[in-house]
């Protein structure tokens, strides 16, 4: 039979998972590693059921990949990282409330998997990509602050730096 | 009145800027280019002002940004004060400064770049500063050019003192692209730094001198005279590793003299020479690129050859045998180059990934059947205006050449069962050029209509002066591509 750990949340829920599934992540993979015999349930303190329960439908769907392909290799890079080379599971993965997408990022770089901490970024990154700053304060609820006078300034102050 | 149905923003803060943790900010704003990131810092007060104290993100600096301000159309001017906030902000970390129209930079801004301390920077491109004296250029480049790799001076005021001072100062430059610089001449390359016998670093004591080259005539002697140091033989010069050389539109200095020295200095480094529309190509200057065993690239578009027709097949025979790491090649306007010329090129080698041969007008069907043998990598290849080239000819590049991207066979022979070839073998082409075929038709046309995984991945189609395509299939065809992509449809008459 497959080698199962068992990961408690933070509101006290047992989930059951396949080792190499709960391996995705690089901080219970050095915890295994570290006592390899325990029976009790690794404490995931910080993140909660719901959320948990995301993260394990990630770490199951990409269980096999390649973790070489995780990494973004940006020795000698010139320009910005890609972030539109999402795959489409992950896609529909990832279509989820601003709340639960913060959630599921800060989990992802609490437990340490990179590649769902990509993608998480990617998609707060693609939400501000050629969006005006106007588009930007109504998608992540910002009120400006700014005079109008403030305003005009930095516009012009920047404005020579924009491509439209 | 009814403000019950109004529905309130949800009050759960949502500004990352307060939910995440910064290595995670740095993260998310890593993917964002440079006018995504200023467009950011006019979100909120806290935006402005935590945005710039993460120096890592503004590492890469472009003016004005994208490719829509290219033909000359004045975008908004930068100000001093804006370019030396950016450098500011983008602290020690700058990799990369990317200036187009520079001329509109102050003299200010090239102080601040030369003053402050930039140990990462290794891209500079002034681009089009033809107001700008070249000795303040100079001075400019002087500060970073320790790191710099790759320096873009195209259409800047630059004399041939200027390019020796920049060869000879930036140790480690790979790549020089002086294309539009008028006032270069032919002596260009010649000029090069002698260091002082007792190895002073005093530059006002160094002076230049003039080597004597291969076939590239003896230099003006009104030259010669102005070098102040005696020729030591053999000179101790410090050449940084050049690997690429681009030299476009520059017919002012258009002679052998720069070519051949390129060859000669840059041997063992040269991988890439960029020649478009800067004159005409010699057998002498064949032979000596030869001696450039690493070439990888290798660009004379629109240039013309002189000589005897044998005589520059066998220096091509020549390059293509001393130079196995040709890759790329740009042959396109050379209209009078010769099948047997073109094959002399090509035959002995088998890597080639891109090639430009539009207008080469003797190209025929049995060149792209051996072609398609020998070049099993290609990725693009470019037979616009080679109207001896039909479906024969190019259904043998489709079916062998599987990782072609980017085809272009604007007015070939080519007919609806090319498309045909097309739809079955070439599984990965994004970019497809078909202006001119005559004898492509609707039906033909909607055979690609009938297979959207096709048309789907397709990120340019254009079917300019497709007079056999009507509107209906030109309409299914937009359909039936993404958004993004670009689709051209247009015929005069």
């Amino acid at each position: 039979a497959m080698e199962t750990v068992t990961l408690k949340s933070g509101d006290e829920k047992l989930f059951q998972v396949p080792r190499n599934v709960a391996s995705k992540s690089a901080l219970i993979s050095s915890m295994l590693e570290t006592a390899p015999n325990e029976t009790e349930p690794i404490p995931v303190k910080n993140v909660q059921s719901p959320v948990l329960e995301k993260i394990i439908e990630y770490c199951t769907k990409h269980a096999n990949d390649d973790p070489e392909d995780d990494e973004d290799s940006d020795d000698e890079m010139d320009g910005p990282l890609r972030s539109t080379d999402i795959d489409p599971w992950d896609l529909k993965f990832i279509d989820v409330g601003m709340e639960m997408l913060y959630e599921i990022i800060m989990a992802a770089n609490y437990l340490d998997i990179k590649p769902l901490l990509n993608l998480g970024c990617k998609t707060v990154a693609n939400m501000i990509k050629g969006k005006t700053p106007d588009e930007i304060r109504s998608r992540f609820n910002i009120p400006n602050d700014f005079t109008p006078e403030e305003e005009e300034q930095i516009k012009k102050e920047n404005e020579w730096a924009e491509d439209r | 009145m009814a403000l019950a149905t109004v529905a309130f923003p949800e009050l759960v803060p949502s500004d990352p800027l307060h939910v995440l943790p910064t290595d995670v900010l740095i993260h998310i704003f890593e993917y964002l280019s440079f006018p995504d990131l200023t467009r950011c810092l006019r979100v909120s007060r806290l935006w402005y002002s935590q945005l710039p104290f993460i120096p890592y993100l503004w590492r890469e600096l472009q003016y004005p940004s994208g490719p829509t301000n290219s033909n000359g159309s004045a975008g908004p001017s930068p100000t001093a004060k804006a370019v030396q906030r950016a450098l500011q902000l983008s602290g020690p970390r700058l990799r990369s400064l990317v200036v187009g129209q520079a001329d509109r930079l102050t003299l200010q801004c090239l102080d601040t770049l030369a003053r402050c301390p930039r140990p990462q920077l290794r891209h500079l491109a002034l681009v089009g500063a033809r107001r700008i004296d070249g000795d303040r250029l100079v001075r400019t480049i002087r500060g970073v050019a320790g790191t710099l790799t790759r320096l873009n001076l195209a259409g800047c005021s630059l004399s041939d003192r200027v390019v020796a001072e920049i060869l000879s100062m930036c140790t480690h430059l790979r790549s020089l692209n002086v294309s539009h610089c008028t006032q270069l001449s032919r002596y260009m390359l010649e000029g090069v730094r002698l260091r002082t016998p007792t190895g002073s670093t005093n530059t006002s004591a160094t002076s230049y001198t003039l080597p004597r080259l291969i076939g590239s005539g003896s230099p003006s002697s009104s030259l010669s005279s102005s070098s102040s140091v005696a020729l030591v033989s053999p000179p101790e010069r410090t050449l940084p590793p050049l690997a690429h050389f681009i030299c476009r539109q520059n017919q002012a200095c258009a002679s052998p003299g720069i070519w051949n020295t390129l060859c000669h200095h840059y041997a063992t480094t040269l991988r890439e020479i960029d020649w478009t529309s800067t004159g005409e190509v010699s057998v002498p200057m064949l032979r000596n690129l030869a001696l450039c065993t690493g070439l990888q690239c290798l660009n004379i578009s629109h240039c013309r050859f002189t000589g005897p027709a044998e005589a520059i097949e066998l220096a091509l025979v020549q390059i293509g045998e001393r130079c196995p790491q040709l890759e790329r090649l740009y042959l396109a306007h050379l209209v009078e180059m010769t099948e047997s010329q073109v094959r002399a090129l090509v035959g002995l080698n088998s890597g080639w990934r891109i090639c430009d041969l539009a207008h080469v007008h003797h190209l025929s069907d049995a060149f792209l059947r051996t072609f398609s043998i020998q070049a099993p990598r290609l990725t693009h290849l470019n037979v616009a205006g080679c109207f001896q080239c039909t479906d024969v000819g190019l259904s043998h590049i489709i079916k062998r050449c599987t990782a072609l991207v980017y085809l272009n066979v604007s007015k070939c022979a080519v007919t609806d069962l090319f498309l045909s070839r097309l739809l079955r073998y070439a599984k990965n082409i994004r970019t497809l050029i078909l202006d001119g075929c005559s004898s492509i038709s609707s039906g033909g046309m909607q055979l690609v209509v009938t297979q959207p995984a096709f048309l789907r991945q397709l990120e340019h189609l254009s079917l300019y002066n497709c007079i056999k395509v009507n509107y209906d299939t030109a309409q299914a065809l937009r359909k039936g591509m993404s958004p993004d992509a670009h689709f051209r449809y247009y015929f005069s008459g």
